[in-house]
């Protein structure tokens, strides 16, 4: 919100109600004078502090705000600026504070006719009347929000009043009665006076003439977002690209030793050009000082790319020799996501340019054109003192606050900062940056929970596992009853394959927060690995009762059911799955099995197709498909993909080469039938399975009988009888007949 | 030979090829970014021009908006409530409907006014042809306030007899509008803001009550108009809204009378502009210098912005000064008045220029030597330095937590020297609990309407001696530790029993505030006991005998929402939710509050009465008497954040 482009209660206009309590007819209701009163102003206000800054009888006001303008002294033009009492206290410094904080004023008066002294009487209980006989005012220091007014108490004085009396309720109990210096007839008169505890005299302070140079003028705040923007720390940035004139990528690094400015510049943006100029004109300077430059053209992210010769003839007319290029979206869109590029208007500045330190860590971001002697200042590598570094990050000058208590909070915030630097480098995938960025917070926070939770879940997907496991401990015997971290260690130890231990602190977890569907998810997938498919299936169900969108669980309890000879519950897993996520192959290919399993052929070839559609390219896929159009008699279409598949892979695949085998020997339609291939086809899979599976052997036999050499096919068809298992061998027993009977085997045509 | 048969392989046995690892979830970290990564698909450059190149051009190519992703608020809950098509409220549309007509007769009430009368038919077509209405200028109207600056009219209600309705059929509200309009004739730079604050809907009537506010300049002063409207709609078939009935309800002018402008006038730049900073770093908004911002830039921990305000003569020559708060990486200013009302911004002499954010400051004589001392609410805890005469020499920082906030200095135990009171907001602001949905806490742990997982609040007693500087925490001996983990915003002190002793009232966001009794240095907190809880977005705190019977009254800050006050009193709004909670979150939509302290020191809520609710987004609101006629006035400054994409208010 504070980043982005929406105003949140915005614009909101100040207010200002008119206290009209003194007029019966008004019933009580304050006047709304927002507008009449001018302090209307359209600000995000905050403070607001009250004093009479010019002496002049009447309040003005200091406020602050959010946005620019950031100051408002509101003058206060009142023409009744004469008819006010202004007092200073001034304690003894023993019983009272000598601000007099805390002190009571009471101002009583009289009426100008009578010159009696207000006292109550029966008819003054009357509101119009009773109300106006005195005020109480009291000295306070710190109130409203984040103010502190004057101490000088401000009194207005209704037309029809005088002063008569100043009682005074010091801090610590005392009561003073003051009059003016004229004594016991006492009239004190418009102006400012000065109350010492003790003196029982209200020294009245004499007007001075102050020349006042005071008017009213118009602000108008900096629309211009341009300015330097130094870093207080500097960190390593996600790796960045750009792109050669020819359209090659290049990251952008600084070379070993130099720091590097990566100036962004657009062939229409009059002050680039001048910017580069700028930059070619002390091109000797720059370099000497150890900084090199990269301008990279943003033109073509709206318009038309600039080409080389384009480039070169603007490039080379202002003298500008260093490195050039193209910006990239990517680019673009890497340094705003990493918020290095923002503007309240939402638009991108030109020109701006980021440097880059030796170790090419960010420095400074630029806004607008900067100036070369800035550069020549800026490149000046600084150690490790944050509170120098924070001073030299702020372009307004201003110093650290160096107490320890201080210097300990700023370390601190840094690590904060770091932290959710870490959280956007993890979220962007930058696994091994952001460990690198939680272990510093973990330097200075080493006792912060979410640090170390953090920090020990990106461990344990790096395979850290240790380093994890030591954290992740660290954090239990802060918080014993923390889930996730329990669930963390459970992962790691998965991932150690510690599978009892990982399960171990499973049950912990799930004890502790009994409805986290991640928690029943993954020690689902441990009881799968242990086996325990039963306690496995009440895991994924509880996961997913859980959450019934959870796909991931949806999912697996697919893979499970099918491993448990169920593929009819599965595949309706697995139909879940693919209406939750259509992009997700492996659902496909894993509904694809299922479907085949079940003889539904027709849909499993279409899942087989999306597959491949979606994943990146794998033998077992085409094999499969191949088996389905083999099963759907489309031999021609089998034969192709079984030898797509082997062209994926080779090696492994000696299922794909006893397929394409099988067919080519057996196939009932003859114009697909290739004996010599199909021995060729069959002797590698017999060999990439160690002569030793049957079927395999199988197919070899039933190759050699298509060629013609029953002799052969009847050797290692009894072979393949001897290796099959019981419940197999009547059908091989039945081909080894066929080719006693000199006959090859045909599946059948149905 | 069938295809299952062992011959066939099918692989999807745990074979080399097949590796199916899920995922095993170990990654769950929530974090409390304020900010989201900005991805974009359409890019737009706009050109900046520095101040040093002498020839530069207007933009060639003008920006549009960036689409950025809707960012989580402060305040979820009621970001949640304005949208309308995020909850479904049928009556927000009828809300949005409505106020587009508004608008509509908005424009047509300037036109009017304006020398070129344009388009005027315009709202021919709003009302239906049995439309109704009221004066919207009443006939009648009794002065309520005069004085030498303000004159304040306000229609006299009726009693009793049948509202009349002279102005009917279509063309009646033209005329209604143009009747209105007289009463504004001569007034120039007209303003007019239309908020529609209650919906209800029936079948295909709806009613909707509106505050209807007019401002504009007349000779020498202001007028300015404020009116409650209530219209009855008819909806149409395209959902099309029609004016049946529009009635006045309340109507108050105010006509203003000061020679050369508006009672105040804006003197900023005469004062300051001779400083360097008045250009560098008081006219760029707080989001400038959060553009371009790593997380680890400044390690800016808060985004709200908190310039803190403190005055007082801190070089003893009669004229007082100003020191500004600034947040983190922005220096702290002092300013000198000068005889002529200038002032002079000498904080790096003065060693008080600090960066670290600093939300509010106290300028007061700590050690009873004459001058004024200063304490501050920085990144950490309560700095504390002295005055040195001509620089201020820090002396202790006390480490009261990282998210101090409001400061407030008395003698709590008179014993002759000021102590301070410190407020906090978050209870930790290093990675805190703060969630992604811009709520200050876990979802589990916060309670919107009544939170108590805050920070705490610290009392620290003056126990400076001869040399050294020591302030003890007090809090705990002191009973202030009652309800202190609230998100306390600011705190003020003062004797309201009238006993002899300072009391202190803290508001607090997110729920009760505390009103602490001080009962010879130990507190109690009596805000229930005494009718003072105030429960909803405290924000500010001030005291005044407003009504001048001798007792103090407070005046808190709270938020005003149109569409909270809209939504929050439906019979749909939580249904389910008891009614208490529902008052409460109906209570933050109220605004400001008023409490009179009545006898026996017990206070009663007359905010409706005094008609002071309506503070907007209210921050800092003060008590003073700004035109000298004895009575103390409000002043409210409100707005959370203005950028230029805008989405309305609340």
């Amino acid at each position: 919100m504070f980043a982005g482009g929406r105003s949140f209660s915005g614009r909101e206009r100040n207010c200002c109600y008119l206290n009209t309590a003194n007029e019966p007819a008004a019933l009580g209701k304050f006047a709304n004078i927002s507008g009449a009163s001018g302090l209307d102003y359209p600000d995000d206000g905050r403070a607001l502090a009250v004093v009479d800054w010019d002496q002049d009888g009447d309040l003005d006001l200091w406020a602050s705000n959010r946005n620019a303008p950031r100051l408002r002294f509101m003058r206060n033009n009142s023409p009744n600026s004469t008819e006010s009492l202004a007092i200073r206290l001034i304690g003894d410094g023993k019983s009272s504070n000598r601000d007099a904080i805390g002190a009571r004023v009471e101002l009583v008066f009289k009426n100008r006719q009578s010159d009696a002294d207000d006292n109550p009487s029966p008819e003054e209980t009357k509101p119009s009347s009773k109300i106006n006989g005195r005020i109480i005012k009291t000295l306070r220091a710190g109130e409203g929000f984040l103010s502190q007014s004057s101490k000088w108490l401000h009194f207005g004085i209704p037309p029809t009043r005088h002063v008569g009396k100043i009682i005074v309720d010091w801090p610590g109990g005392n009561r003073e009665i003051f009059s003016d210096m004229q004594g016991s007839e006492s009239q004190f008169s418009s102006g400012r006076y000065i109350l010492r505890q003790n003196s029982g005299v209200a020294k009245k302070q004499l007007h001075i003439d102050r020349n006042l140079r005071l008017r009213p003028e118009l602000q108008v705040p900096e629309e211009r977002s341009d300015g330097i923007f130094r870093m207080a720390t500097y960190v390593e940035l996600p790796p960045l690209a750009f792109e050669t004139w020819k359209g090659k990528k290049q990251p952008i690094r600084a070379a070993k030793g130099e720091n590097l400015l990566v100036l962004f510049w657009a062939s229409w943006c009059p002050s680039c050009l001048q910017e580069l100029k700028e930059i070619a004109d002390h091109e000797q300077e720059i370099r000497s000082a150890g900084l090199d430059i990269l301008a990279l053209s943003v033109d073509g992210l709206k318009d038309d790319p600039l080409q080389l010769d384009q480039a070169n003839k603007i490039l080379n007319s202002l003298g500008f020799y260093f490195r050039s290029g193209r910006a990239t979206p990517a680019l673009i869109q890497r340094l705003q996501s990493l918020n290095i590029l923002k503007t309240e208007n939402n638009e991108l500045p030109l020109p701006f340019s980021i440097l880059l330190d030796y170790r090419s860590r960010f420095v400074a971001l630029h806004r607008g054109p900067v100036a070369v002697s800035q550069l020549l200042d800026a490149s000046e590598p600084t150690g490790d003192d944050l509170l120098k570094n924070f001073e030299l990050a702020s372009s307004l000058g201003g110093s650290s606050l160096s107490d320890t208590v201080a210097h300990d909070a700023l370390r601190r915030a840094e690590a904060d900062g770091r932290f959710k630097y870490a959280h956007q480098l993890q979220q962007a995938g930058l696994l091994a940056m952001a460990a690198r960025q939680y272990e510093k917070v973990l330097e200075v926070l080493p006792e912060s929970e979410k640090a170390l939770m953090s920090s020990a879940s990106i461990l344990g997907e790096l395979g850290q596992l240790e380093k994890a496991k030591v954290q992740l401990e660290k954090l239990l015997t802060i918080n014993p009853d923390s889930a996730d971290a329990r669930m963390t260690l459970g992962g790691v130890y998965l991932k150690k394959n510690k599978l009892l231990m990982a399960k171990k602190q499973y049950d912990q977890a799930i004890r502790l927060a009994p409805e986290d569907p991640r928690l029943f998810f993954n020690r689902a997938i441990v009881n799968t690995r242990l086996n325990s498919q039963q306690d496995a299936l009440d895991d994924f169900n509880a996961a997913i009762i859980q959450k019934p969108d959870f796909t991931e669980a949806q999912f697996q309890r697919g893979l499970l059911l099918e491993k448990m000879g169920r593929p009819s519950v599965a595949l309706h897993d697995f139909d879940d799955v693919i209406l939750a996520k259509p992009k997700f192959g492996m659902a496909y290919k894993r509904r694809g099995i299922a479907r085949f399993k079940l003889g539904m052929l027709e849909e499993s070839l279409h899942d087989f197709s999306q597959a491949i559609k979606l994943l990146p390219p794998e033998a077992e896929l085409y094999n499969n498909r191949g088996m389905a159009y083999t099963a759907l008699r489309n031999y021609g279409f089998a034969i192709t993909d079984y030898k797509r598949a082997l062209e994926v892979n080779q090696e492994e695949a000696p299922q794909v080469f006893n397929n394409l085998a099988w067919l080519l020997a057996t196939c009932a339609d003859s114009e697909h039938r290739n004996g010599e291939l199909a021995l060729q086809y069959a002797k590698q899979a017999c060999e990439l399975s160690q002569w030793s599976y049957y079927g395999a052997l199988d197919t070899l036999a039933a190759a050699y009988a298509e060629v013609g050499r029953f002799e052969d096919a009847i050797r290692w068809q009894k072979r393949a009888i001897a290796y099959a298992p019981e419940e197999n061998k009547p059908e091989l027993q039945q081909r080894l007949d066929l080719y006693e009977k000199k006959q090859p085997y045909r599946t059948t045509s149905n | 030979m069938a295809i299952e048969s062992f011959k066939q392989i099918v692989m999807c046995g745990p074979t080399k090829t097949v590796r199916m690892v899920p995922r095993i979830f170990m990654t769950i970290v929530v974090s409390g970014l304020l900010c989201s990564p900005l991805f974009t698909s359409q890019l737009t450059l706009a050109e900046t021009t520095a101040k040093r190149v002498e020839d530069h051009q207007p933009s060639q190519k003008k920006a549009s908006v960036l689409q950025t992703e809707d960012f989580s608020t402060l305040r979820g809950q009621w970001q949640a409530i304005d949208d309308p098509d995020r909850d479904g409220w049928e009556t927000e549309a009828i809300a949005s409907a409505a106020l587009k007509k508004w608008k509509t007769i908005g424009e047509f009430i300037k036109q009017m006014n304006s020398s070129s009368r344009t388009g005027l038919n315009d709202i021919a077509d709003i009302a239906a042809s049995n439309f109704q209405g009221t004066q919207l200028f009443p006939d009648r109207l009794v002065t309520a306030y005069k004085d030498t600056i303000f004159e304040v009219e306000r229609n006299k209600a009726p009693k009793g007899a049948t509202v009349s309705m002279p102005f009917e059929g279509k063309e009646g509200l033209q005329r209604a509008i143009e009747n209105l309009c007289q009463s504004l004739s001569g007034a120039k730079e007209i303003r007019i803001k239309f908020k529609v604050f209650r919906v209800q809907l029936k079948g295909k009537q709806a009613t909707t009550r509106q505050y209807v506010e007019i401002v504009g300049l007349i000779e020498d002063g202001r007028i300015e108009q404020h009116a409650t409207w209530k219209a009855d709609w008819s909806i149409g078939p395209n959902e099309q809204l029609l004016l049946r009935r529009l009635k006045l309800l309340d109507f108050e002018q105010v006509r203003s009378n000061v020679r050369d402008g508006p009672l105040f006038a804006d003197c900023t730049e005469s004062v300051l502009s001779r400083n360097d900073c008045f250009a560098e770093q008081f006219q760029r908004g707080y989001g400038h210098w959060m553009l371009g911002v790593l997380y680890t830039r400044y390690q800016i921990t808060e985004m709200m912005g908190h310039p803190g305000l403190a005055i007082a003569d801190v070089n003893g020559d009669q004229l007082e000064d100003l020191y500004v708060c600034q947040e983190q990486g922005l220096p702290n200013r002092l300013f000198l008045q000068q005889k002529d009302g200038t002032a002079l911004e000498v904080s790096e002499q003065w060693e008080c220029d600090w960066l670290q954010a600093t939300r509010s400051a106290l300028l007061v004589d700590l050690d009873n030597d004459g001058d004024q001392d200063i304490v501050a609410s920085i990144l950490g805890g309560v700095v504390i330095a002295s005055n040195e005469g001509h620089r201020f020499q820090v002396r202790s920082m006390i480490p009261t937590g990282d998210d101090m906030v409001a400061l407030a200095a008395t003698d709590f135990d008179n014993d002759g020297d000021v102590d301070i009171y410190a407020t906090a907001y978050y209870a930790n602001k290093v990675l805190s609990d703060r969630q992604s949905t811009g709520l200050p806490a876990s979802d589990s742990a916060f309670v919107y309407h009544d939170a108590n997982v805050g920070g705490s609040n610290h009392l620290l007693r003056n126990d400076i001696g001869d040399k050294t500087w020591n302030f003890t925490d007090a809090t705990d001996s002191c009973g202030l530790q009652e309800n202190n983990t609230r998100f306390s915003f600011a705190a003020a002190w003062e004797d309201y029993d009238n006993d002899g002793d300072q009391d202190l009232y803290v508001a607090n966001d997110y729920g009760r505030d505390n009103l602490y009794r001080n009962d010879d240095g130990l507190f109690k907190d009596v805000a229930a006991e005494v009718g003072a809880e105030d429960a909803a977005s405290g924000m500010s705190v001030s005291w005044s005998d407003y009504d001048h019977d001798g007792r103090m009254d407070l005046y808190i800050s709270n938020m005003w929402s149109s569409a909270g006050n809209r939504i929050a009193f439906q019979p749909e709004f939580k249904k389910s939710a008891p009614a208490e909670v529902k008052q409460r979150l109906q209570r933050f939509a109220r605004g400001n509050t008023l409490l009179k302290n009545e006898s026996q020191s017990r206070f009663s809520d007359v905010s409706k009465k005094a008609g002071v609710e309506m503070g907007r987004w209210a921050w800092g609101s003060q008590f003073a008497d700004v035109n000298n006629d004895g009575w103390d006035d409000i002043l409210i400054a409100n707005g959370f954040i203005t950028k230029n994409a805008d989405s309305g208010d609340l």
